[in-house]
Order: structure tokens, then sequence, then C-alpha cells
């Protein structure tokens, strides 16, 4: 998580120090009143690029250095101090980051990426109200600033402020409505503030933009039926997108819902043919990404696609069709891992098996020798 | 019961070292742990899951993703301890793994418990128990209380409500089940080893995708997942445990049903007061050792019970109070006990003293009857004329002696019933008092005084507490009776022990010189004086010194002596200053000091100045138990000196018991001394003894002395000194008549001296004056119708003419005084 969020910074320092450099294009500096290109400017650019070329590699000590030798030639060297600060953060100073920040900002108050940077540093610092007048001050400078409303948002859900972090990825999404993140956010906070009639449709929106965990949520939301009806069906199918982007949930989700299907939990026999049934219609739904099979809800379209020759498109299909309790589909599998298809499978594919485990693991068949 | 509140009080106000004592006691002791509960798994964060998770708080996206694992795998109640209420920071994964918790608790259904947070609201739909155990007054935790009030609810203790979820039960139902103290507080029982799993373990499973692993982790069991770093840790009887431990011994405890009750209070005084009340019955109804034997026993047994009833059954019995009570109880008791034999023995004491002096009345009545019959009968051979009334008169006087004999026997018997009581009342302090004999005779023979005998060794008790008392002591007793050995003792066993002790025989100063050999002289103070000289006196300063046959004194001498005592100064011979001494005075006599004063030839103010305590040393003959260890000494001395070991034949033991040794221990050490010397054989003979005197009391039977003798040694009772001499009651009574009418002459109609002149000692000497009052009345009375002296003199003649005529004299003189008056 933390690795995420120094990447997040560098990337964020990059792409301000690449519009403030690229503004004015003539001069090294953005500041208006700037004292002129000193004498030893000759020695500054290639400190600079140097910083800038080990800040992108990820080398933050060494980046540090350069940013330090081209500030000391020219104090007010924005992208420098703003690039110091980044590397400092990134090695863990997270107390000298502040420190040069802060003292670049004593020297120039209105540097917007300075304080930028020094918000992301308070927001690493967990110190919220300095982090959040930060960010409001870099909002009245420049409102349209998407990130930092975004960031605000994060700030105000950690002070316990939900309403204010709901307005501000509102307003995010306000700017920009292709914003997955800040639809997703903006999705959890209302979910954690029990509105689910908002939140579902905001993580139906995310889940439909290709955010993985949103469709987890979006599952459970059809799942339970809270903010959209009782959809078991639509339930499954999230999940099942999730579950392959790598959502553990929703391969937790998935497998209870199986436990349920199988009779294995606790609940009530309806809630167990509810499962049932909910998986068989997932299954139906499969042939539809192949309208050119004829569709037969008896049978399993992956075993269709592999009779078609399709042995690279049906593995997966057989795969996801077993999962959701296809008994023909599971079949097939043990015996493609035992037997492979001449020339196009070999025997004991490493996907086949990854399903056979989890299925041993779950007790839907033998361990695997 | 006094003992009973007085233990618990002292339990209650003991402050925290009683508190300490208890509960350690009870977890050293009475610990009864808990089964293992095979239905509980404990999921512990550990060092390498740290290193995988980070130090701090953990990302709640992972407790989602371990709380839908453990459900998955079957889990019948997960338990969590993180505290849930504030958002998550951006850095741990802000508003996403908290949505990601909320959805792993939802698909857990009612399966999560959560330890109450201490800060925010938790999460809807979550079940939140309370962490709370307060300690004992120790300092211990060995309770929970089972629910806790938090707002507008009642929180149940987080072990309790885990178990309950495991149980399928509701956590109130649960709790009903639970045996309580009056707090609502349950005692449980540890498990000193719960099932534990470390998290990097479950972490790792849970990454491989191996839910077999996490299946067989939890299917079927309550899962407590500590995701917290270990807290402050408090002490437990297992013990210190953090809370979130401590509620895990509780789910435990809960699942296995163990739990301890307490005795209440009012059950623990119920039950103190019941062993108390059987202690101190077991101290009143036993006698010695057995006595505190018995109720320490009865404390083990409790202790035995305390030890083994937590384990065995349950409960947990108190240990101070009871314990308390049972010794408090039981020691009172003993200690009422002996007050009370005591008091008792000197009430028996005092009812002896007066059914003696019932007796004694009794006895003379009888014998003033026998008297006044035979007068009768001799009236009645004497007259013819009225021979009808005096037969008469002699029946009713034979009637009436009759009933009196009957009334002495009666009272006799009484009285020996009382003295049997009384010796079987003595029998414990006579035990206990070995002991104290025994070390009396050690004591004593380290200062060179030989004795078995137990009124020597009392003597020599009161001898050596009157030695440190630093009161006057006089020693009266026998020539060679060991007044000097006694004197020396006293001298040892005083805090003068370092100081000088002299040792003066006053017979032995010559007159001339007393003041001299006294006081000292300074030179040329008169004829022979040629060098200052210290008299014994000075020698004497910060010791003692011993003044022996100091009834030898001439008047002037005791004068002189009497104002040394006095002022503590005097002054030497010739000196112009006086001297100051300080000297502790021990005097000796072989002759009788009171009789002296009461004869006049010693002073009264030096007789009181010299008896702060008078010791009467015994003679020889009348502790014969003494004779054979005494003679032992002497042989191994004479051996010593001799180079010759000789022993005593049985023969001349007895021969030496038997002798009445007027000369005392000294006459029988010079006789062993010369018996040494003379024989040459190694086992003295009676005839090596020499003891010319043949050793037979016998020879003096029948004189004053030797009825007086035996009078004194039976202590007066007529019966028992007629049967030691062998003669008929009536001539004893005639012996002590007369020689009663002596003394009181002697004394000048002073019953009280003339008594103690008889008795010899203070302790018979009422007994002697009720006898004397009434031999001296019944004399006056029967000469009281005569109208001179002569008649009724001539009256007694016939009538007391069984008293030995050297008697008779007296009784002549006390009926003159009579009528002179």
């Amino acid at each position: 998580m933390a690795r995420t969020v120094v990447r997040a910074l560098v990337l964020l320092v990059l792409v301000l120090a690449g519009c403030a450099t690229a503004a004015p294009p003539a001069s090294p500096t953005v500041v208006p009143g700037a004292p002129p290109s000193s004498p030893s400017g000759s020695t500054t650019a290639p400190a600079l690029e140097r910083g800038r070329a080990l800040l992108a590699r990820g080398e933050m000590a060494a980046a540090a250095g350069a940013f330090r030798q081209a500030l000391g030639a020219q104090p007010d060297l924005l992208e420098a101090r703003a690039g110091l600060g980044t590397s400092l953060a990134a090695v863990g100073d997270l107390d000298a980051a502040v420190e040069e920040l802060r003292a670049g900002l004593r020297r120039q108050p209105d540097a917007l990426p300075l304080r930028i940077a020094l918000a992301r540093v308070l927001v690493a610092r967990q110190e919220w109200p300095a982090a959040r007048e930060e960010l409001e001050r870099v909002l009245s400078a420049q409102p349209d600033l998407l990130d930092a409303r975004y960031s605000l948002g994060v700030v105000r859900y950690a002070q316990g402020d939900v309403a204010g972090a709901i307005d501000a990825y509102r307003r995010v999404l306000a700017a920009d409505p292709l914003q997955p993140d800040a639809r997703y956010s903006l999705a959890l906070v209302l979910k954690l503030a029990q509105r689910d009639a908002e939140a579902t449709p905001e993580l139906v929106t995310a889940a439909e933009a290709g955010h993985a965990r949103a469709q987890y949520f979006a599952g459970t939301a059809y799942a339970a039926g809270v903010g959209v009806p009782r959809d078991l069906t639509a339930a499954v199918a999230w999940w099942f997108r999730a579950a392959e982007q790598g959502v553990p949930q929703a391969e937790q989700a998935l497998a209870q819902l199986r436990q349920v299907a199988l009779g294995r939990s606790r609940r009530p026999p309806a809630e167990s043919q509810a499962a049932v049934q909910a998986f068989a219609d997932h299954r139906a739904s499969l042939w539809k990404q192949f309208p050119d099979l004829s569709a037969n809800a008896e049978e399993s379209a992956g075993a269709a696609l592999l009779r078609a020759g399709r042995v690279a498109e049906a593995v997966p299909v057989l795969i996801r069709e077993a999962a959701a309790l296809g008994e023909p589909a599971a079949r097939l599998l043990e015996t493609l891992y035992e037997q492979g298809v001449d020339g196009q499978l070999g025997a004991r594919d490493a996907r086949i098996l990854g399903y056979l485990q989890s299925a041993a693991a779950e007790g839907r068949r033998a361990p695997i020798r | 019961m006094l003992a009973t509140l007085v233990a618990a009080a002292g339990v209650m106000l003991g402050g925290s070292g009683v508190a300490v004592l208890g509960g350690t006691l009870r977890d050293r002791w009475a610990l009864a742990l808990a089964p293992v509960s095979p239905n509980l798994t404990l999921v512990m964060r550990d060092a390498a899951a740290e290193a995988r998770l980070g130090a701090g708080t953990w990302d709640r996206a992972v407790l989602a993703r371990v709380v839908g694992a453990l459900s998955l795998g079957g889990a019948t109640a997960i338990g969590l301890d993180a505290p849930l209420g504030q958002p998550s920071a951006p850095g741990r994964g802000g508003a996403a793994s908290d949505a990601l918790l909320r959805e792993a608790v939802a698909q857990a259904g009612d399966a999560v418990c959560l330890l109450a947070p201490s800060a925010g609201a938790p999460p809807a739909g979550i079940k939140v128990g309370h962490p709370l155990a307060p300690a004992d007054p120790d300092g211990v935790v060995r309770r929970v209380p089972l629910a806790a009030r938090a707002g507008e609810r009642d929180v149940p203790a987080f072990g309790v409500l885990l178990a309950a979820t495991a149980l399928r039960a509701r956590p109130e139902e649960l709790a009903a089940r639970i045996p309580t103290d009056g707090g609502g507080h349950a005692v449980l029982r540890w498990a000193p080893d719960l099932h534990v799993t470390l998290f990097s373990e479950l972490w790792a499973a849970l990454e491989r995708g191996d839910a077999a692993r996490v299946r067989s982790l939890a299917e079927g069991k309550a899962v407590l997942v500590l995701t917290q770093p270990p807290g402050l840790s408090r002490p437990t009887p297992v013990g210190p445990l953090w809370d979130v431990a401590i509620q895990a011994e509780v789910v435990n405890a809960a699942l296995t049903h163990a739990w301890l009750r307490e005795a209440p209070l009012g059950a623990t005084l119920a039950g103190s007061f019941a062993l108390g009340a059987l202690a101190a019955w077991i101290a009143l109804g036993l006698r010695g050792w057995p006595a505190p034997a018995a109720v320490v026993g009865l404390a083990a047994l409790y202790a035995l019970a305390f030890t083994v009833t937590p384990a065995m059954t349950g409960v947990v019995l108190p240990a101070l109070v009871p314990l308390g009570a049972i010794l408090l109880a039981g020691g009172c008791a003993s200690l009422g006990q002996q007050l009370g034999a005591a008091r008792r023995l000197k009430a028996l004491e005092a009812e002896v003293t007066g059914i003696r002096e019932a007796l004694v009345r009794r006895e003379s009545s009888v014998e003033a009857l026998e008297e006044d019959l035979e007068a009768a009968r001799a009236a009645a051979a004497r007259s013819t004329g009225s021979e009808r009334d005096l037969l008469q008169a002699a029946e009713a006087l034979k009637a009436r002696l009759a009933e009196a004999q009957a009334q002495e026997e009666q009272t006799r018997a009484r009285l020996q019933a009382l003295e049997r009581e009384l010796r079987a009342g003595d029998r414990s302090p006579a035990a206990l008092g070995d002991a104290e004999q025994e070390r009396l005779r050690r004591q004593a023979a380290e200062l060179g005084i030989v004795t078995r005998e137990p009124a020597m060794l009392a003597l020599f008790r009161d001898l050596g507490r009157a030695a440190r008392a630093s009161l006057p002591i006089l020693l009266a007793g026998e020539p060679g009776t060991g007044k000097e050995l006694f004197a020396r003792a006293v001298h040892r066993l005083s805090p003068r022990a370092a100081g000088p002790f002299v040792a003066v025989n006053m017979a032995a100063v010559p007159p001339e010189l007393f003041e001299s050999e006294l006081f000292g002289h300074v030179k040329g103070s008169f004829t022979g004086a040629v060098a200052d000289r210290k008299g014994h006196f000075e020698q004497a300063d910060r010791g003692t010194i011993f003044l022996d046959e100091i009834g030898e004194l001439r008047a002037d001498q005791q004068g002189k002596l009497l104002r040394v005592l006095q002022e503590k100064t005097f002054h030497r011979v010739g000196a112009a200053r006086p001297t100051t001494v300080d000297v502790r005075v021990v005097a000796a006599s072989n002759r009788d000091l009171a009789r002296g004063v009461s004869e006049g030839w010693f002073r009264e103010d030096l007789y009181f100045r010299l008896k702060g305590l008078v010791l009467a040393l015994p003679p020889l003959r009348e502790r014969r138990r003494d004779v054979e260890p005494l003679a032992a000494r002497f042989l191994e001395e004479a051996a010593a000196e001799t180079h010759r070991s000789v022993s005593l034949s049985e023969a001349a033991l007895q021969v030496l018991e038997r002798y009445h040794w007027p000369g005392n221990i000294r006459e029988l050490q010079n006789c062993l001394r010369r018996a040494v010397a003379l024989t040459e054989r190694a086992v003295l003979a009676p005839d090596d003894l020499g003891l010319t005197a043949p050793a037979e009391p016998r020879a003096e039977a029948g004189s004053d002395a030797a009825v007086l003798a035996t009078l004194r040694q039976q202590a007066f009772d007529m019966q028992a000194t007629a049967r030691a001499l062998g003669w008929d009651r009536s001539t004893v009574t005639q012996r002590l008549k007369g020689l009663g009418f002596r003394a009181l002459v002697d004394a000048g109609g002073d019953r009280a001296k003339a008594a103690l002149a008889l008795a010899g000692e203070p302790g018979l000497a009422s007994t002697v004056e009720l006898k004397l009052a009434e031999y001296h009345e019944h004399l006056l009375r029967s000469v009281a119708g005569f109208d001179s002296a002569d008649a009724a003199v001539a009256a007694c003649r016939r009538r007391f003419k069984n008293l030995p005529d050297r008697h008779f004299r007296s009784l002549e003189v006390l009926v003159r005084e009579k009528f002179a008056r």
C-alpha cells in the first residue's frame, strides 16, 4: 500500500513539474518576480535533469541529492523543491520532506505544486487537519484540480466526515464523470453511510467501467438486494467478473454461494434453491457470448465449443461453468486435465489444475494426488 | 461466633497483605484447571505476520479476507479484537477496506463478534462484547462480569458472546446457565494452553488458496482472531495475560462449562462459625497436647478440603476466614480451658479447706463428747442415787456421739472425694509441670543443688524469682541442709552474679572483732590494726553477702547489723567518714528466728528486715528420694579425690535412705567420704557406712517431737496420724491436746502464735489454730461450773486422765489463769 502511495506521489510530482516547466518554456522558473538566472545557471539544469531521471527510475536517495544540488545553486527552483520533498517522502523521511516543502512555501507561498506535494506528505503522515487545510488552499486557488479534490475526499473520510467526503467525490465526478476511482469511492462512502439506494447505482456504474472491486460490491449489492432489486444471477455474474480480475473476496463470495447451493450451510432450503437457480442461469447466460452456437440450456457451452474444435475458448468457459456448479463441465474438465486435446491442449493444464484444486478445497471433489 | 467475626473482620480489613495471602493460597493450592476445548482456536498475531502485513493496525481488507475465509471454512463463531469504530486511513485501505470488512461480516451472517471498541461506535450489524475483567483485591484477575452496561444496553462479555454464538444460543441464555458470585461476575477455571494457530500460517494458507487448511482450522469451531499487538498483561492464576487472551479463557470456560462457584459470604460465615464451634468443642473436650493437635488437625482437614473441592466439585472454599476461625476459636477455647481449670482448682482448694475445718470441728466435738461420756460414766459409778438419770444422760450422750461420729465420717468421705477431684483436676498442670520440674532440676544441678523432690524444686523456683527481684532472702533449715549452697545460687541467679559473693559465719566471728570483721578498720584504730582493712560488707560491694548463723548474733551486734541494712552505710572502725555499699543480704539460721522474736532473743525489726522471702530447707530425712542422687554425687567426688571408683550396694543404699540424718547432707557427705577412705572394697556394704545409731526412727517413737512430726506430715489429720503411728485415735488427740496446751502456755495464750509454732509452716497453721481453739474452749467449758481453781483442776485431772502428766501442767496453768481472771 505504501508503495502505491509513493508511486502516485512520484507520478503527481512529475506531472506537476511537467506543467510547471512547460508553461513558460523560456524560463526555468514559473514564479513571477523570481530573480533572474544566476551565473551558476549552467550547473542547475544538468542537476535538475539528473534528479528528474533518478526520480523516474525510483532511485530516491540519489534523486534527493541531485535536487539538493540544483536548489543549492537556485533556491527557488520550484521543480527541484517539489522533487526534493517527494524523494525525501519516498525514502521515508516524512519529517524532512515536510520541512523542505514548508521552507519552499515560505519563499514561494503561491507555488501550488509545493502545496500539493506537502498535502500528500501530510496525508501520508495521517495529519488530517493539516492535510485538509493545505488541500483546501490549493483548491481555493485552483478549484478544477481534480486530484486535490479527490484527495480532499479521502482526507475527509479519514476524519470521519462522510458528508464532506461525498461532497468532494461528487464534485470530482461533476467535473469528470469518467473518473472510476472517484465513483467507486463515492459509492463506498455512500454505502458505509448506509445510503445504499444512492450507492448501488454508482457501484454498478463503476463496475461497468471495469473497476474490479466495484464489480465485487455490485455483486454483493445484487445478492443482498440493497439499492437494487435482489438478483442472484446478476450477483453471480459480477462476482465472476471480479474474481477473474483477482478480487479474493469475490472468489470467497462465490465459494460461499456454492456451499449454500450444495446445502452445506445453515441457510434455509429456499435460499439453497435460489443459489442453484442463479448458477444455472449464469451457465445459461454464457451461451449469449457465442451467438454462433445454438444455445441449449441443458448442455454445456464449453462442451459445445470443444466439439466445435474451439479448444482455447472452451477451457475458460468450462471452468466458469464448472465453478457455476455445471456438472457436465466439471466432468469434462477432469477428462481434459488427464488427457488434454491432441495438438491443442496438453494434459495437466495449469488453469484446469487451479480450478480442480479450489474445487477440492471446497470439498466438491477428491483432492488431487 | 466471635472468632468467626474476628477472622472475617481481619480478612476484610487486613488490606492487601491478607488479600495477597488468600489469593496466593487459592492459586497455589486450590487451582482447578479447565479442560481445553477442542472447539476453540486462537489465531494469534505473530512476528511473521507483522513482517508481511505491517507492524501497526492492519488493513481491514486483511480482516475481511480472514473473516470471509473462516466463515467459509465453517467456523461457528468468529471473534475479532480489531477496533472498528474509526474510518480507516487511506494508507490502510480507506473506505474500500471498511466496506470490504462490512461485506465480509454481512456474508458471515451472525457469526462475527467484536471486542467492544475503545472509541467510536462499531459498524452496524456486528455483535459486540465487552473485554472487562476486574482484578480481585490482590491484583489477580479471576472473574469476569457476564454483562456490562454500555449506554442504553447491556453488553455481554466478549468471551460469553463468542461462546454463545458458537453454541447458537443467545448470550443471555448462556449467561443464565453460568454460576455467578454476588456481583454478577463469573469465576472461571483457567486453561493453561489453548489451541493456538499463528496468524502468518492462516494468512499463508489464504494466499495459497488452501481452503482445506482453513477448513481444518475453522470447521465447527469458535475462532478468535487476535490481530492487535499484545496489550498490557495482567496477572491471572495461570500467569500474566492481556485482556483479549483473558476473554479467550472465558470462551474456553464457557464452551467447557468450566466455572467455579465461590461460597457466598453468608455460607462462609456460617461454615466458619460451625468450624470454629467444632474447634472450640474439641479444644474444650480434650486435655493436654491432644487439644491443640486436634485443632491443627481440623485446620489441616479443612485445608485439604480447600485444596481438593475446586477440582472435584467446582466450588471454591474460602481459606482465611474458616482457618482463622478454627485456629482462633481453638486457641481461645484452650486458653479459656486453662484459665477455667485454674479457677476451678482454686475453688476446689477453697472447698477442701472449708471441709477440712468442718472435719476438725466434728473431730473435736466427737472427742469432747467421748470425754463427756467418760465423765458421765465415772459419775454414774460414784453416785448410786441418781444412777438412772445419769445412765439416761450417758445414753443420750452416746446417741449424740454416734451421730457426731457419723457426721465426721460423712465429712471425711466428702473431703476424700474432693481431694480425689482436686488431684484429677491437677493432672494437666502437673503434666505440664513435669517439663518445668525437669528444667528446674537441670538448672538446680548446674548450681550444685541435687534434688528430685518437687517441694525442693518449687522452693528453688521461688528462690530464682526472688533472686532476680533482689528480695532479701532468709534461709531456714537444720545444719547441713545446704543453706550456703542456696545462698550461692541466689547470687548466681541474681543480676549481681558478676559481683563478689562473701559468706560470713556469724557464729565464727569473735564478738570483739565483730565490727572490724564486718565493716573493716583503718590503720591504727586499735592494737593490731597495722593496716587499713576492708570489712566483709565492703568486700561484698555490688555483690551478695551471706550472713550464716545469723541467729547467733548478740543483741548489740543485731543492732549494728540492722543499721547497716537500713542505711547501707557504716563506719569502718576508727574511720571518721562513713562508707556506703550496695550489698544484697542473704541470711541463714538453723534456729527458729520467729520463735527468737517471740522469745525475745532476736530483734523483731531485724527479723522483718531479713525475711523478704523465707525459704525453709527441709532436712534430708524429709527428702529421702534425694539420698540416692546425693550419695552418687558424693561417691563421684570421693572417687575423684582417691582415684578409686566406689559404688553403693543396694543394702547400703537402703540403710542410707532409712537413716534419720540429724546432720543432714553434710553428714551424708562425710559418712560416704569416710566409708570410701576406710574401705578397700569397690562396693560399699552397710557395715562400711559406720552408721552407729540404728537407722530406725521408731527409737524416738512416742516422743512429743515424733508425734508432732507425724502430725505435721499428715497435715494434722487425726485418723491418718493414728494410722501412721499405729495408735488409737484418742491417744493422738490427747497428745495433740497436750502439745496444744503447752504451746498455748508458751505463746502466752496467743492461739495464732501457738498454732504456728505447732504447725511449723503457715499452710497448716489455720487448721491447728482451729483445733487449738476447740480444745481450749472445750477445756474452758468443762471448768465453767466450778467455784475454785483447785476444784476445777481436780475435776480436770479426772476428766483428762489420759493426758500425759507433763502436759497436764500446762492445762493446770491455763485453768488457773482462767480463774485468776
